[in-house]
């Protein structure tokens, strides 16, 4: 906590402050360079390129960082200016949920308070960055915490950060964060969003289908993004379905690279640890039919080890 | 004011109920047809129902009339512009819409009309920054308007069916519709039960 206190003082510190040379970029060049940035996040969604996946965060990330190269030192900017920054901050850290832009964000945010520039939207959006980069520290230190309940979190021992990190309603009222356990022989991680109606059509087919729900509960992770809520209770109702004993919220998503996209729902099917087979969306449910194919030579080699012993 | 604008959402609500229930009266549905109507996609065609627009040709339609009779009228021209920019429909209706103008312009009230116009009035209290005036305005956020559910709602499930909650918990927000059947992330858009 000390270390983090420390850290972020002096990135802010660096971030207010600044080199002197910044201040020649004009009010113009950066009203300029931030409708450029809308442009460029508005002409990537209808580029085709997935929004949810790691191409776009990518590229969002650029643009970001070219923006934000303008907007030094923070101190110098008008509000308007501030404002716009922070908002352009807040879309960054929602493509990319990338804590590198913590510092970035708590700048923004401290130097409004400051200005009295706090609007509830802009609390809003600053407690869902905080959120979506699981600075639950920042999120309790800057009071954000109670608008919208982020319980506590314990952490696994041992916990391994290179190996996929989950957040699960264990039942003790403290989500865990762990890490994720593969399974031998076929799995299925699905990509689930906790409102969508997608996703819930596909988990509403899968759980009335008997073979598949037997599989589903016994094979399956359902894995919600990261967002800007732990979805607690919605883990508590999800395990309660006959499809979908194992759930779980992605704690970030460094450490998925096996998710290549967090758009909903998506099945990624894994032997033995390795991607075998992507299914994306949740069109109707014909779907099935392509699960069932996927599953069957799981379902008849398991009859039959059964069998024989 | 308030008042009759409640009164004319409860009459609004109610006159849609007794179409859709008329229009199943013949022949009378027995109770197994009943039994397999998934209450979800009742609630939606209860709300899709009463909806003027319904696909790009409908709100061509609305907006060739005069959007000045319209509720979407309220909004200033560049907040109109970029809403009616962000509409996606499919052949359900309207599966994607953006909502920061919405929030930014109008009141609950007023947001609740607008897209009454395309059956995703229940989507209201999910814009949870819009300016309150009446004490309808209130109502309407808190869950006391029939079919609106208060925004914090926990709807997820319940134990019988994982979509047989009511249809205003759909709607994904900050997803879109990206392709059918797909909410893809999408920072101030709402992903409808439609996808």
């Amino acid at each position: 906590m000390l270390r983090t206190v420390l850290v972020h003082g002096v990135l802010l510190a660096a971030l207010m402050g600044g080199p002197a040379y910044a201040q020649a970029v004009t009010e113009d060049q950066r009203s300029q360079q931030i409708e450029g940035f809308r442009d460029e996040v508005a002409a990537l969604h209808t580029s085709g390129l997935d929004s949810g996946g790691v191409e776009f965060a990518r590229r969002v990330s650029r643009h970001y960082e070219t923006l934000r190269a303008h907007y030094r030192p923070m101190s110098t900017l008008t509000d308007r200016e501030l404002l716009d920054l922070f908002k352009a901050t807040t879309t960054a850290i929602f493509y990319t949920n990338d804590a590198a832009y913590l510092p970035d964000i708590v700048a923004a945010f401290d130097l409004l308070e400051r200005r009295g520039q706090v609007t509830e939207k802009v609390r809003s959006d600053m407690r869902s960055s905080l959120v979506r980069v699981r600075a639950f520290d920042e999120l309790a230190g800057q009071g954000l915490a109670g608008e919208n309940e982020v319980p506590a979190l314990r952490q696994a021992p041992d916990l391994n950060q290179d190996m996929p990190l989950v957040i699960r309603a264990d039942g003790s009222g403290r989500p865990l964060v762990e890490n994720y356990q593969w399974q031998k022989g076929l799995s299925v991680i699905v990509v689930y969003g906790p409102h969508c109606a997608p996703s819930k059509k596909a988990l509403t087919a899968i759980s009335a289908d008997r073979e598949l729900a037997e599989f589903f509960r016994e094979r399956a992770l359902w894995l919600m993004p990261v967002d800007d809520d732990v979805h607690v209770a919605a883990m508590k109702q999800l395990a309660m379905n006959p499809a979908s004993s194992r759930v779980a919220v992605a704690y970030n998503r460094s450490s998925w690279p096996q998710i290549d996209s967090w758009t909903t729902p998506m099945f990624y099917f894994f032997d033995d640890g390795t991607l075998t087979h992507v299914e994306k969306g949740w069109r109707s449910d014909t779907q099935l039919e392509t699960l069932r194919t996927l599953v069957r030579p799981h379902v008849a080699s398991a009859e039959q080890d059964a069998s024989q012993r | 004011m308030a008042r009759v604008l409640r009164t004319s959402i409860y009459t609004c609500c109610l006159v849609v109920a007794s179409t859709l229930f008329s229009a199943n009266a013949t022949p009378p549905a027995t109770q197994a047809d009943l039994a397999a109507v998934d209450k979800a996609a009742l609630q939606r065609d209860l709300a899709s129902l009463g909806a003027p627009i319904t696909s790009q040709r409908g709100l061509s339609r609305h907006l060739s009339a005069g959007v000045t009779e319209s509720p979407l009228g309220r909004l200033s021209q560049p907040a109109l512009r970029r809403f009616l920019a962000s509409l996606q429909f499919n052949e359900s209706g309207l599966t994607t819409f953006r909502y920061t103008e919405l929030e930014a312009e109008l009141t609950p009230t007023q947001i609740y009309q607008v897209l009454a116009l395309f059956g995703q009035q229940h989507q209201t209290p999910k814009l949870k920054h819009a300016r309150r005036v009446t004490p309808l305005d209130d109502e309407l956020m808190g869950g006391g308007i029939p079919g609106v559910q208060p925004a914090n709602f926990e709807c997820y499930f319940d134990q019988v069916s994982p979509i047989d909650s009511p249809s205003q918990c759909g709607g994904h927000h900050n997803y879109r519709c990206a392709s059918p059947g797909t909410c893809s992330p999408s920072q101030e858009q709402i992903c409808t039960n439609n996808c």
